[in-house]
């Protein structure tokens, strides 16, 4: 089929970056693009369609930033809404999911904001110690543990350690989307993996 | 900066940490949103290029007082809501009980088709069994309490479906269970059919 298409997004960009698995993720063919087309003709089974392939993930998104079932619904409901009324504007610079994710974190940002989560600048976050590090194989790692964990971190915490550790994102673009230097960002992530590595060892006694 | 343990685990296991579902409700709210903001995805235009929402309803007639004429954008909408909300209450009036069989559209549309085929499959096939209830009841009331037994399971999963996490492993059970009971409906059938055989058989010999 020939809509299928090979986007290289920002290469050049990207290229500066030193870690490589960034590189990897920047390559992709958009599988649901005549699916794209046809939501943008308004049908019904379209609209439907994408949501069965992507609220699923979606929902995990806005679970991971909310922490609440009920205010992770709402979002996700909010930003498919978003995504299909303004369906005319994507223009296929990045896959569908990638634009749509992008709504969905926008607005579970703005629903976390109502609850007043400060994200700490530099000059409090200077002393962080790598002292509870990962790299010792003493804390065995499980994916429940981990889960149970990041749900009981703070919200500024845990926000910036599931955007850049699951949902890919670099600090540069956390900076982008939570309004923070790109040096807080990344403090604030050592200082949220640092909490979660004590949360996992006290989840082992 | 070099992945830690964490870092790596974490790319590794990446899929095992969207465990979560939404509810099915949420389509549900989003495609009666949808249906109420229709009017602006443009079904006038096959082509697909028009730009901006708004623009696209022209008022048929008094063109000077667009915002008050029948066919202005707002007549539309709440007509549009009138008619949602009517029918929504029509159908819940209607169907008081048979909320889960909407979730099983939801969930699935092809497998709730597949279910409904069976589910009309078998009573036709019942009807058939039943017939033959005067003339032999102690087998039939046998027969009967068999697919009755699937059939309080059935029902039980069919409850069981707008909360359960993993709906698509459930709705797998439904229908293997509607399967099953097409099944047996098969073999009693034939059963009975020997039954019959044998009996005139039986009585052609005297």
């Amino acid at each position: 089929m020939s809509l299928v298409r090979i986007d290289v997004v920002n290469l050049a960009n990207r290229l500066e970056l030193a870690d490589l698995s960034v590189l990897e993720t920047t390559l992709y063919v958009d599988r649901h693009l005549p699916l794209v087309e046809a939501c943008r003709r308004g049908e019904r089974k379209a609209q439907y369609e994408l949501y069965r392939l992507y609220s699923k993930a979606m929902y995990n998104v806005c679970l991971r930033i909310l922490n609440h079932p009920g205010e992770a619904e709402d979002v996700l409901q909010e930003a498919f809404l978003d995504a299909f009324q303004k369906i005319q504007d994507f223009r296929q610079t990045s896959t569908f999911g990638a634009w749509l994710k992008q709504i969905v974190v926008n607005r579970a940002i703005n629903q976390l904001r109502q609850r007043r989560v400060q994200w700490v600048g530099v000059e409090e976050a200077e002393h962080v110690g790598d002292s509870e590090s990962f790299d010792e194989e003493s804390t065995s790692l499980n994916v429940v543990a981990i889960r149970q964990a990041i749900e009981n971190l703070p919200d500024g915490f845990r926000t910036v350690l599931s955007l850049y550790l699951l949902e890919g994102y670099d600090h540069e673009e956390i900076g982008g989307i939570l309004g923070i230097s790109e040096s807080t960002s990344r403090s604030q992530y050592l200082r949220a993996k640092k909490r979660l590595a004590e949360l996992l060892k006290n989840f082992e006694y | 900066m070099k992945k830690d343990r964490l870092e790596r685990f974490i790319r590794d296991n990446r899929e095992a940490f969207d465990a979560s579902e939404p509810s099915p409700e949420v389509w549900a709210r989003l495609e009666a949103q949808l249906v109420i903001s229709a009017p602006t995805v443009g079904q006038n235009h096959p082509d697909g290029a028009n730009d901006s929402g708004p623009t696209l309803i022209q008022p048929l007639h008094n063109p000077g007082s667009g915002s008050f004429g029948l066919f202005s954008r707002y007549w539309k909408v709440a007509a549009s809501v009138v008619l949602v909300v009517g029918l929504a209450g029509w159908w819940l009036l209607r169907q008081p009980a048979s909320n889960t069989d909407a979730v099983l559209a939801r969930v699935d549309p092809q497998a709730a088709q597949t279910a409904f085929r069976y589910a009309s499959l078998i009573e036709t096939k019942r009807d058939e069994i039943k017939q033959f209830e005067q003339t032999d009841p102690q087998l039939f009331r046998e027969f009967s309490t068999e697919i009755e037994e699937l059939n309080r399971d059935y029902q039980r999963l069919k409850t069981e479906l707008p909360q359960t996490p993993n709906q698509e492993e459930l709705l797998r059970a439904m229908i293997q269970n509607l399967q099953t009971q097409v099944d047996i409906l098969n073999r009693q059938l034939n059963i009975i059919n020997k039954v019959k055989q044998a009996k005139q058989d039986h009585e052609s010999t005297i």
